[in-house]
């Protein structure tokens, strides 16, 4: 039997730390993910994800099942994302993976061990894969936001104008103009037109 | 191409997103797929979402590092502690605030009257007696003493004899 959400954050209410690491445990890969997509550096988004459930933590003696717990763990995380997107272009803060395109897999890639591919292969997928990130990059703020919750975490429209606090219909008109932009920069930067072909 | 039919198929295709998320209801849906089957432009474009979707998601999913939740866990429990040191502060704060009144109705029995007026006087005069102190001391009969002590003080400071010195009765002849 699957436990929900709600029931697991009422648990840690009690004070049971087992419910807590079970929804670290079914969140975390998600999480981390998300807020890589956002501020494209992975160790940063690490620490960012371990804060949100921090958060999450702190508050569970005030959780009130109201709304659903995914809306309300990503909302804490987008914000985190934001706050963390502000202050960098307040310092001017440039991380190495913004700058270094060689750089960017070398912690996380799965397939730099895996001798099954070739190297012009690896090589390829992983251009491609560092142009789309870049690309995604280039959306303004709440485009972005939109687009990666519904694409990468599934998240329904109503689930987001919840975490991006607007309307379902403003969620709608940003996520069509976040693709119609997604696409334009595609093909600005060569990978857009024989998508069916290059996949 | 029609003036009318650019307008429809700008309907349709702000609908277009939502549909490929399956986020229309099925009245809708059924409509848009209709519209499809005939309109050639609109379905380029979703297409074209299609297509773009599938690049978004030729991105990897990242893992994360092995060491997260136990990373999580310890600062949580760390947290922990910190909150039950400063539980325990707070609470035996509070607890003596809780005997202070206990002692204060057992002592007083606040419920009375006759005693809480004289409480309440009490804490007027000790307050009274904290802020106006100067003023009370010249009122006070016991400091009297030290009240003239002072006065005569104050005269022995200021008061002074002037002692006139006096001619010699007789000059010494210089011869």
């Amino acid at each position: 039997m699957i436990v929900s959400d709600e029931d697991l954050m009422l648990e840690c209410r009690k004070g049971d730390m087992s419910a807590f690491e079970l929804l670290v445990r079914r969140y975390q890969d998600a999480l981390v993910n998300y807020i890589y997509y956002i501020i494209s550096d992975f160790h940063r988004a690490e620490d960012l994800a371990q804060e949100t459930f921090l958060r999450v933590y702190k508050s569970a003696s005030r959780y009130e099942p109201r709304a659903s717990f995914k809306s309300w763990l990503y909302t804490i995380a987008t914000n985190l994302s934001r706050n963390e997107i502000r202050n960098r272009a307040r310092r001017k803060t440039y991380y190495l993976e913004d700058m270094v395109d060689e750089n960017e897999d070398v912690y996380h890639s799965q397939y730099m061990v895996d001798t099954r591919f070739q190297p012009d292969i690896l090589y390829e997928k992983k251009e491609r894969q560092q142009l789309i990130r870049k690309t995604l990059k280039q959306l303004p703020e709440n485009q972005r936001l939109a687009l990666t919750l519904v694409t990468y975490q599934e998240l329904s429209y109503e689930e987001i104008s919840e975490i991006l606090n607007c309307s379902v219909g403003a969620v709608k008109s940003l996520i069509h103009r976040a693709r119609q932009n997604m696409k334009k920069l595609l093909i600005k930067v060569g990978i857009g037109e024989s998508v069916n072909a290059q996949i | 191409m029609p003036k009318s039919k650019i307008n429809n198929c700008q309907n349709y295709q702000s609908q277009l997103s939502a549909y490929f998320d399956n986020e229309l209801p099925t009245w809708k849906r059924h409509i848009i797929r209709w519209h499809l089957k005939r309109c050639a432009n609109c379905t380029d474009r979703y297409a074209t979402i299609q297509q773009t979707d599938k690049l978004l998601n030729y991105l990897e999913p990242v893992n994360t590092s092995e060491y997260f939740l136990s990373n999580v866990m310890s600062r949580v429990k760390t947290m922990q502690t910190y909150e039950n040191a400063q539980r325990s502060v707070i609470n035996r704060i509070g607890s003596a605030v809780e005997n202070m009144k206990s002692w204060i109705r057992g002592n007083i029995r606040a419920y009375n009257p006759l005693y809480m007026t004289g409480f309440v006087f009490g804490v007027v005069m000790m307050v009274g007696v904290t802020l106006y102190s100067p003023k009370i001391e010249k009122l006070n009969p016991f400091n009297q003493s030290n009240a003239e002590a002072s006065e005569v003080n104050d005269e022995k400071l200021i008061s002074f004899e002037v002692i006139p010195q006096d001619q010699p009765k007789r000059f010494l002849k210089i011869r």
